[in-house]
C-alpha cells in the first residue's frame, strides 16, 4: 500500500519534471536568439555573446521551477541575460583596454564576425556604449525582433511610458553623439 | 508606428536593427541543450529536498518532544510506609507533600535521573508516578468519605466493604476431585 503511494507519488515527481524539462526546452528554442542578441548588443563579440546567453539558460534552467510566472520567462532571461553581459564586460580587462580609447577613435571591428559592419555601425555602437545602463537595454531591447514600446515595457517590466521616454532620450543622445541632423540624414 | 515619425529616427532604427541582426552560431542551440542537460537534475532535487527536510525535521521534534514528555511523567518516589490507614486517610497536602518530597527528588533535578539510586538507598520507598499517586489518593478520599461513582472494577461478583480488607475470591465453580483408576492392560508386570 505504501509502496504503491511512494511509486504513485515517485512517477508523478518525475512526470512534473518531465513537463518542467518540455516546457523549459520549448521556451528556450523560442528565446535564444533574444538572448544572444542581447548578450551581443552589450559585448558586440559572438562567442562571448554566445558564452552569456548559454550561461543565462543554465541558471534560467537550475531556477526554472521558482518562476511561477512563465510568460515573464522572456523577460526574466533578457535581464538576466543583459547583466551577466554587462558583468563580463566590466570584468574583461581586454575591454577595459578597448574603453580607454578616446570615443573620437572609432575601435576597428575586423574579423569574420563583423564582415558587414562599417564605420557607420561602429560608430552607432559607441554610441550605444555611452549611454547609461537604462537607456542602453531600452534602445537594444526595441531592435530586436522589431519590438515595440510595449513589448519592451513587458520585457523591462516597467510602465509603457518610462520605456517611452528612455527610448526617447535614447535617441536623442545617440542623435547629438553622432551628430546626427534632419539635414545630415542620408 | 507613428506616421510622424522624425526621419532621423527612423534612419536610426533601421541602423540598430541592422546592426543587432546578428544570428547565433548554427551549434548554439545545441551546445545550450546539451549544457543545459548536463546540468545536475536541479528542479527533481529541489522537488524533493525540501518537503523531504521539513517532514525529516517535524519528526525528529515530535520524536524529541516525545522522549521529554516522557521523562517528565516519570515516577516520582513515595513513602508506602506512610500510606495512609483505612481508618483516617491522609489529606491531600501531606499527600502532595510526601510524593514532591525535596529529598527524594529536588526540584532542579529531573527525577528520572535519580530515581534508581535513591530507591536503592531507601528501600522502604517505592517508585510511584505523581499521576498514580495523585489517582490513589482520590480514589481513598472518596472511598473514606463514602461519595463517588464505585469503580467499575467494584462490580465484581464479591462485595466490597472495607477497602483495605483481604479480598476473598469466591469459588466460581465447585470442583471435585477426579479419581482415575490405575492403568494395566498392556503394562508388564
Amino acid at each position: 500500500m505504501a509502496d504503491d503511494a511512494l511509486t504513485r507519488f515517485s512517477h508523478a515527481a518525475v512526470g512534473m519534471a518531465d513537463d518542467l524539462e518540455r516546457e523549459f526546452e520549448a521556451l528556450m528554442s523560442e528565446s535564444s536568439t533574444l538572448a544572444f542578441r542581447v548578450a551581443f548588443g552589450v559585448l558586440r563579440r559572438r562567442e562571448d555573446a554566445e558564452d552569456v546567453a548559454q550561461e543565462a539558460f543554465i541558471r534560467a534552467h537550475r531556477s526554472f521551477r521558482q518562476l511561477r510566472d512563465r510568460a515573464r520567462f522572456r523577460a526574466w532571461l533578457v535581464r538576466m541575460t543583459f547583466r551577466l553581459a554587462l558583468n563580463l564586460r566590466r570584468s574583461d580587462s581586454r575591454r577595459a583596454v578597448r574603453e580607454a580609447v578616446p570615443a573620437s577613435v572609432v575601435p576597428t571591428f575586423g574579423g569574420e564576425d563583423f564582415a558587414e559592419a562599417d564605420e557607420r555601425a561602429a560608430q552607432l555602437w559607441a554610441a550605444i556604449d555611452a549611454l547609461p545602463e537604462s537607456l542602453r537595454v531600452a534602445i537594444i531591447l526595441s531592435a530586436i525582433e522589431g519590438h515595440d514600446v510595449k513589448a519592451v515595457a513587458a520585457l523591462l517590466d516597467v510602465p509603457a511610458g518610462t520605456v517611452k521616454s528612455r527610448l526617447f532620450a535614447a535617441r536623442q543622445r545617440i542623435k547629438e553623439m553622432l551628430q546626427w541632423t534632419n539635414t545630415e540624414t542620408r | 508606428m507613428d506616421e510622424h515619425r522624425d526621419p532621423v529616427d527612423e534612419l536610426l532604427d533601421h541602423e540598430l536593427e541592422r546592426i543587432i541582426d546578428v544570428q547565433p552560431s548554427a551549434t548554439f542551440v545545441a551546445r545550450v541543450r546539451e549544457q543545459v542537460a548536463a546540468q545536475p537534475t536541479g528542479w527533481i532535487v529541489g522537488w524533493w529536498w525540501k518537503p523531504a527536510a521539513i517532514t525529516a525535521v517535524a519528526v525528529v521534534a515530535l520524536w524529541g518532544a516525545s522522549v521529554l514528555w516522557s521523562r517528565a511523567d516519570v515516577p516520582y518516589l513515595a513513602r508506602v510506609d506512610e500510606a495512609p490507614s483505612p481508618a483516617g486517610a491522609v489529606p491531600p497536602s501531606r499527600a502532595t507533600q510526601v510524593a514532591s518530597e525535596p529529598s527524594v527528588a529536588t526540584p532542579r533535578q529531573r527525577p528520572g535521573r535519580r530515581h534508581a539510586s535513591v530507591a536503592a538507598e531507601h528501600p522502604e520507598q517505592v517508585l510511584v508516578s505523581r499521576s498514580e499517586s495523585d489517582a490513589i489518593r482520590t480514589f481513598l478520599n472518596e472511598v473514606s468519605e463514602g461519595r463517588g461513582e464505585p469503580p467499575v472494577f467494584l462490580d465484581a461478583p464479591w462485595s466490597f466493604g472495607d477497602p483495605f480488607a483481604a479480598i476473598e475470591i469466591p469459588l466460581l465453580a465447585e470442583l471435585t476431585p477426579l479419581s482415575v483408576a490405575p492403568i494395566t492392560e498392556g503394562v508388564d508386570q
